[in-house]
C-alpha cells in the first residue's frame, strides 16, 4: 500500500470514529428523513391527483395533514385524555388486586408443599418490605417527576429540530441528495442515485403498509373490546394501534392497560382481553401485515427482533422507535451494495481466469 | 512501504490526537482567524481607496471602530444601564408571573410547594460554590477574548507571512491548491460575515423600531441582543425572542403575543429574504446543514462550538468542496 492510500485509511477511521460520537444526532437526522420521505409521499400523490406544481403541492398537503391532524386532536384526545387519566388512576389498583391474586396463589402452593410455617415466614417477609419501600419511594418518584419534567422540555426541543429538518428536507429534497451522490467517487454516483431511490421506495411504501395495519389493529381491537364490556374502549385501541408502529415490543406493552382495567372487574376478564390482543396480533402480523407490505420490504421477524436490540442498544430510546425502518433501510442497502456491487462479481472474477 | 513513509504517517496520527488534545485552543484560533477576517475586510477596502500601508489602515480602522462603539456607548450607556437595572429588578415579578400562570395548573402547585422546601440554607452552600465556578468560567472565558482578539490583530497585521507559513507545511506539488484553498475561504467566510453584519443591523434596527412602536420596555436592550444573537443562525434569534418576550409578558399577555409576531415575521423575514440575497453570491449553504453542523458541534465542542460553527461550516462547505469533491472523488474513476 502506499502512503496516500494509508493517509486514506486513516481518514476513514478518524471519520467512523466521529460519526460513533455523533450517533444522537446522527438518528435525529434519521428520524427527520423518515419523516420527510413520509411528507414526500403524500406531496407524490398529491400532485399526480392534481398535476400542479411541487411548491403548490407541497402546500396542500401541508395544510391537509395540518386540518386532519387538528380534526383528529378535537375529535379524539378530550375522551382521550378523560380515559387516560381514569387509567392511570385505576392502575395502582388494579396493581394491588394483581399483587393479592399473585399472593392467594403463591399462599395455595406454599401451603401444598411446605405447610403453614412457609406461610407465615413468607407472610411476614413480604410485610417487612412492602412496608420499607413506601417511605423510601416518596422520594424517589419526586426525583423522577423532575428528572421526567426535564426529559419533557428536551424531548419537546428535540422534537421540533426533528420536525424543523424533516420541512426542510421536504422543501428540496433533490437537492440534498445531489449532495449526497457528490460525496461519492465519480464512477459509483449513478448507482449510488439508484439505491438511494430503492431506499426511498421501500421506505415510503413501508410507511403505508404500517399505517394501513396500524388502523385495523385499532378498529379491531376497539371492536373487541367493546364487545367484551371493558371500560375505556377508545384510549385503548388508540394506544395499541400507535403501539402497533413498534413490533414486539408495541403489543406486549398495549396489553398491560385493557388487562389492567378488566381485572378491576374479574380476573376472568382480563383473561379474555390477553386472548383477544394474541388474537388481533395474530391476524395482524399473519394476515393483516403479509397482504399489505409489499414483498421486498418485508422482514423475517427473527430479523426484526435483532434489529429492534441492537438499535435499542446503539441509539437508546429513539432507536427502538426507529429501528424497523432503519432495518428497511439497512436490507435495501445491504442487498443492493453489499450482495449486487461487492459479494456478486467475487464469484464471477474467480471464474472468469 | 518504506520506513520513511511509516514515520511520516506516525507523525501524522500523533499530530491528530495532539490537535483532537487541543481542540479548545484550535477553536480560539479558529475565533482569531473569523475575527481577523471580520477585520481584513475593512482594512483592505480602506488600503484601495487611500495610499495607506496595512499598519495605518488597520490602526485608523481599530481606532474608527473604537470611536464608534465609545459614541455609540456614549450615546447608549445611560439609558442601556438605566435599562438593565430596570430588567434585573423586573425579573423577579417575570418568574412570579410566570410562576402564577403556570401555577394555575393544580398538579404543579405541590410540586411548586416541595421546591421551596427545597431551597433551606443547606442546599445554598453548592449553589455558592456554583457561582464560584461560574465566575471563574468567566473570568476564563474574558481571558480567552482577549487572547483572541489579541492573535487576530496579529494576523490581521501582516497575514501574507502567516499564509506562507500555512503554505510551507503543504507538499510542493500542493502548494498553489492549497494557496488557491486559503483564498477561497477568505472569500467565502469574508462574503458570509459582511452579509451577516448587514442583515444583523437591519434586524438590529427593526427590532428596535417595532418595540419601540409597541411601547415594550427595555426596547434598546432587546433589539441589541436580538442583532449580536442574529449570527447564531435558528437557534440564536428564538433566544432572543425570550427576552423582549418576557418583558412584554410583565405590562400584559396581549402585548406578548404582538412582541411575539413581530419577531417572527422579523426572523422569517431575515432567514428567509434579506439572508439568501446578500449571502447568494458568495456562499449558499443548505439550510439543514446549519442546523445540523450547530448539533454537531455543540455536541462535541459545547456552547463556543455552537457560537462558532456557521463560519466553520462556511470554510469546512468550501474545503470539502473543493479537495473532497474534486480533487478526490471526481478523479476516482
Amino acid at each position: 500500500m502506499k502512503f496516500g492510500q494509508w493517509l486514506g485509511l486513516i481518514a476513514v477511521a478518524a471519520a467512523l470514529l466521529l460519526l460513533w460520537s455523533l450517533r444522537d444526532v446522527l438518528i435525529h437526522l434519521f428520524a427527520a428523513v423518515v419523516l420527510a420521505m413520509a411528507l414526500c409521499t403524500v406531496v407524490g400523490a398529491v400532485r399526480e391527483r392534481l398535476q400542479c406544481r411541487r411548491g403548490l403541492a407541497l402546500l396542500i398537503s401541508l395544510l391537509g395533514l395540518a386540518l386532519l391532524l387538528t380534526v383528529t386532536v378535537a375529535a379524539v384526545v378530550p375522551p382521550f385524555v378523560e380515559q387516560f387519566r381514569e387509567l392511570i388512576q385505576q392502575l395502582p389498583v388494579a396493581a394491588a388486586k394483581a399483587m393479592t391474586l399473585l399472593r392467594q396463589a403463591m399462599d395455595q402452593s406454599s401451603r401444598m408443599l411446605y405447610g403453614q410455617e412457609a406461610l407465615n415466614w413468607i407472610r411476614q417477609t413480604w410485610d417487612e418490605s412492602s412496608s420499607t419501600g413506601g417511605s423510601a419511594a416518596v422520594g424517589q418518584s419526586l426525583q423522577g417527576l423532575l428528572g421526567l419534567a426535564g426529559n419533557l422540555g428536551s424531548g419537546l426541543i428535540q422534537l421540533l429540530f426533528v420536525l424543523a429538518v424533516a420541512l426542510m428536507i421536504a422543501v428540496q429534497p433533490a437537492a440534498y441528495r445531489e449532495v449526497a451522490v457528490l460525496l461519492a467517487p465519480s464512477f459509483y454516483r449513478r448507482r449510488l442515485r439508484e439505491v438511494l431511490r430503492l431506499c426511498g421506495e421501500a421506505l415510503s411504501s413501508w410507511m403505508g403498509g404500517v399505517l394501513i395495519s396500524s388502523l385495523c389493529v385499532a378498529v379491531l381491537a376497539g371492536i373487541g373490546l367493546s364487545l367484551l364490556g371493558v371500560k375505556l374502549v377508545v384510549a385503548n385501541a388508540l394506544l395499541a394501534g400507535m403501539l402497533n408502529i413498534i413490533p414486539n415490543v408495541g403489543p406486549t406493552i398495549s396489553t398491560i392497560f385493557p388487562m389492567s382495567v378488566a381485572l378491576l372487574v374479574s380476573p376472568w376478564k382480563a383473561l379474555a382481553v390477553l386472548g383477544l390482543y394474541v388474537i388481533v396480533q395474530n391476524l395482524e402480523s399473519y394476515l393483516i401485515t403479509p397482504s399489505v407490505m409489499h414483498h421486498q420490504v418485508q422482514l423475517l421477524p427473527g430479523l426484526t427482533l435483532t434489529a429492534q436490540f441492537v438499535f435499542t442498544v446503539l441509539f437508546g430510546p429513539l432507536g427502538l422507535l426507529l429501528a424497523l425502518p432503519l432495518a428497511v433501510c439497512l436490507q435495501v442497502v445491504i442487498r443492493e451494495i453489499l450482495i449486487h456491487d461487492v459479494l456478486d462479481p467475487w464469484r464471477q472474477r474467480r471464474l472468469t481466469p | 512501504m518504506t520506513l520513511r513513509g511509516l514515520i511520516g504517517l506516525l507523525g501524522l496520527v500523533v499530530l491528530g490526537l495532539l490537535a483532537w488534545e487541543l481542540r479548545w485552543v484550535l477553536l480560539v484560533l479558529f475565533g482569531a482567524v473569523v475575527l481577523a477576517v471580520a477585520l481584513d475586510v475593512p482594512v483592505s477596502w480602506l488600503r484601495r481607496i487611500s495610499r495607506l500601508n496595512r499598519p495605518q489602515a488597520l490602526a485608523v480602522v481599530v481606532a474608527l471602530l473604537v470611536l464608534g462603539g465609545w459614541q455609540l456607548g456614549e450615546l447608549l450607556l445611560p439609558e442601556l444601564v438605566e435599562q438593565v437595572k430596570q430588567f434585573t429588578q423586573l425579573m423577579p415579578a417575570v418568574i412570579n408571573r410566570v410562576g402564577q400562570l403556570v401555577g394555575g395548573v393544580a398538579m404543579l402547585e405541590s410540586l411548586e410547594g416541595r421546591l421551596a422546601g427545597f431551597a433551606t440554607l443547606d442546599k445554598l452552600q453548592p449553589l455558592g460554590g456554583q457561582l464560584l465556578g461560574f465566575a471563574g468560567g468567566a473570568a476564563n472565558g474574558v481571558i480567552q477574548l482577549l487572547l483572541m482578539g489579541l492573535l487576530a490583530l496579529l494576523l490581521v497585521l501582516d497575514p501574507r507571512s502567516h499564509q506562507r507559513l500555512v503554505l510551507a507545511a503543504t507538499p510542493a506539488h500542493y502548494r498553489p491548491l492549497a494557496g488557491e484553498l486559503l483564498s477561497a475561504c477568505r472569500q467565502a467566510l469574508g462574503g458570509w460575515l459582511a452579509g451577516m453584519t448587514i442583515s444583523a443591523s437591519a434586524v438590529f434596527l427593526l427590532t428596535w423600531a417595532g418595540l419601540a412602536a409597541l411601547k415594550v420596555p427595555l426596547a434598546l436592550l432587546s433589539g441589541l441582543v436580538c442583532g449580536l444573537l442574529t449570527f447564531v443562525p435558528t437557534i440564536g434569534p428564538t433566544v432572543a425572542t425570550l427576552l423582549p418576550l418576557a418583558v412584554a409578558l410583565l405590562v400584559s399577555p396581549a402585548l406578548a403575543l404582538q412582541v411575539l409576531i413581530l419577531r417572527l415575521v422579523l426572523q422569517n423575514g431575515e432567514a428567509f429574504l434579506l439572508t439568501p440575497i446578500l449571502l447568494s453570491r458568495t456562499v449558499n449553504l443548505l439550510p439543514t446543514v446549519a442546523l445540523m453542523a450547530q448539533l454537531s458541534l455543540g455536541a462535541l465542542l459545547g456552547l463556543p462550538g455552537v457560537l462558532l460553527a456557521l463560519p466553520l461550516v462556511v470554510v469546512l462547505q468550501v474545503l470539502s468542496q473543493r479537495v473532497l469533491v474534486e480533487q478526490i472523488m471526481d478523479r476516482w474513476i
